[in-house]
């Protein structure tokens, strides 16, 4: 059996100085994947695939499939890279920890992204270097994991708020905080629904994250048990209601 | 391999004899008949027969690997992934839809060269050096050995992953820890082969000819180093492989998506249970390449001795 969760790793790109100061950059390196296959080779087809939010499906009522993701376009992304002045091609760094499935995505975003023309050189850490003296905040082309958390809010002010504690990807957009302020503080569910779904437009359309997929927690009971219910948090599943099956 | 046509030039001083000058004739027998008495020799015996086959063959693989891999070093056919072996993949293909048996064959180039150039050089430098402190004697001898000594103290896997920790993860690191780790180790061997030539009579007599430092030490004593030599490079070659192959491993190494053997088994391993042919096959490569460059090396070793 498995429960959907909100832990996922997130590809994130500097949006403070070059290459990701310009938006085309990004841009282009998400017209440059083709999602299916990602999703198919590194989660095995478990879990979800990611809308480059952190707000995922496990959040119901906020999640939104609404804006479509941008879909591969080899040449239109060379194009963009063309226009930000990457004719021919860009050579980047993509550190990653060594640990879950971050090596593989990292793997399969080189081989994706040499097809328009930039050239990833993949660098493995364990964790103790990547995360050790704040060096994952410092890198341009980063893969970091990011754990499941009960509500979304904690994302956006942590990870994407103009000087959050963790912008790993030093991203800065008025527009992007005040829906994330607003999401965060108003007392109407309707308006937060609202917020958070503008939010998911806004990250989607120049966000500085790329989201592949959504991990799946997985769990296997034996038949002779009933009332088991997983929980994404694995640990918290209740094991009080699990009895025999007469 | 290039040192076995010097071991057995005409006139070398392996028995202890002045070596030839420049101006002494020589009977000159051609460089490929050479090769051709020696492979013969070294093939006499069975053991070192199969490690010559072995290193031939993948010595071929290194080479022509872009000819005979079926699929590229980074194609990933998602629709394939994890396949077990089978007429369309040989030895199956990995979680990430690559197929096994083609980057094993086009790994076999970047690991035979990484070990391969990190041994010469580290064979270069450690004569060399070897020569000079055992010669040279002294004060020169005492600090450079204990330099050594301090760095053999330490187990070899560790010194490796100290200085990765500190260059950082790349192919040239890899390099430049093979030659730093392997340097000491064969100078050492070098020193102790000068220190028991150096009291002989051919070499007063070149001192008392006037003869330059460095013709002394390449041109008199190093013909007396060689045979030790070239079974040394031979061993030290087969652990580079073994290193190149354990940094891989430990993730240290040369990085992904590289077909680095070793790597393939650390990628392949989360798997292990699901696709165990993504990890028996590389792991298998390793051991049959350094087995066989050992058994190459005993043959080496047999033959110089034979001949002497």
């Amino acid at each position: 059996m498995d429960a959907p969760t909100n832990l996922f790793d997130v590809v994130r790109l500097r949006a403070d100085r070059s290459p990701g100061n310009d938006p085309r950059v990004m841009q282009a390196l998400k017209l440059g994947l083709d999602r299916q296959a990602i999703y198919q080779l590194v989660m095995a087809g478990f879990g979800r695939i990611g809308r480059d939010s952190p707000i995922g499906p496990m959040y119901a009522a906020y999640y939104s499939e609404e804006t479509p993701l941008p879909i591969r376009d080899v040449e239109a992304a060379k194009k963009l890279l063309a226009e930000a002045g990457y004719p021919n091609g860009l050579k980047i760094d993509l550190h990653t920890p060594d640990t879950g499935d971050r090596p593989e995505l990292a793997v399969v975003l080189k081989n994706q992204w040499a097809d328009i023309g930039v050239d990833v050189n993949v660098m493995v850490e364990p964790e103790s270097v990547y995360y050790g003296d704040n060096g994952w905040l410092e890198v341009d082309l980063g893969i970091t994991g990011w754990g499941s958390r009960p509500y979304p809010q904690f994302y956006l002010d942590v990870m994407l708020k103009c000087n959050a504690k963790w912008n790993e990807s030093h991203f800065c957009d008025e527009e992007f905080d005040q829906l994330a302020t607003t999401a965060g503080t108003t007392l109407d569910e309707a308006e937060r629904v609202a917020a958070y779904k503008a939010i998911q437009k806004l990250l989607i359309e120049r966000g500085p994250i790329i989201v592949p997929y959504f991990y799946t927690q997985l769990a296997a009971i034996r038949s002779t048990f009933q009332g088991f219910v997983l929980k994404s948090f694995s640990g918290r599943s209740d094991l009080r209601p699990v009895s025999f099956v007469e | 391999m290039s040192f076995e046509a010097d071991v057995r030039r005409p006139g070398g001083s392996v028995d202890g004899q002045p070596p030839s000058t420049p101006t002494q004739p020589t009977i000159q027998i051609a460089g490929w008949t050479r090769v051709g008495i020696f492979v013969r020799a070294l093939c006499s015996k069975p053991a070192s027969a199969l490690g010559f086959v072995i290193f031939v063959l993948f010595l071929v693989l290194a080479i022509f690997g872009p000819f005979i891999a079926p699929y590229g070093v980074n194609e990933q056919i998602a629709s394939e992934a994890g396949q077990p072996p089978s007429a369309r993949h040989w030895f199956g293909t990995d979680n990430l839809g690559r197929d096994v048996f083609s980057r094993i064959v086009l790994g076999a180039r970047e690991i035979l060269s990484l070990a391969g150039f990190g041994t010469v050089i580290a064979v270069f430098f450690g004569t060399t050096l070897g020569l000079a402190v055992g010669y040279i004697g002294g004060w020169f001898d005492e600090i450079l050995m204990r330099i050594f000594d301090g760095l053999l103290a330490m187990p070899l896997l560790l010194l490796a992953l100290l200085l990765l920790g500190t260059l950082g993860p790349s192919k040239n690191s890899v390099l430049l820890v093979i030659i730093i780790v392997y340097t000491p180790i064969v100078s050492r061997v070098v020193r102790s082969v000068v220190l028991s030539v150096r009291q002989r009579g051919f070499i007063e007599a070149a001192r008392l000819r006037g003869e330059s430092l460095p013709y002394i030490l390449f041109r008199e004593i190093l013909p007396s180093v060689l045979p030790a030599l070239a079974v040394e490079a031979a061993l030290r070659f087969s652990y580079a492989i073994f290193l190149v192959a354990s940094l891989g491993f430990l993730g240290v190494g040369v990085q992904p998506p590289s077909p680095d053997w070793g790597l393939m088994v650390r990628e392949a391993r989360n798997n292990v249970n699901q696709m165990p042919w993504a990890m028996y096959y590389p792991a298998a490569a390793i051991a049959v390449i350094v087995i066989g460059v050992n058994l190459l090396a005993d043959g080496i070793k047999r033959v110089l001795l034979e001949t002497k």
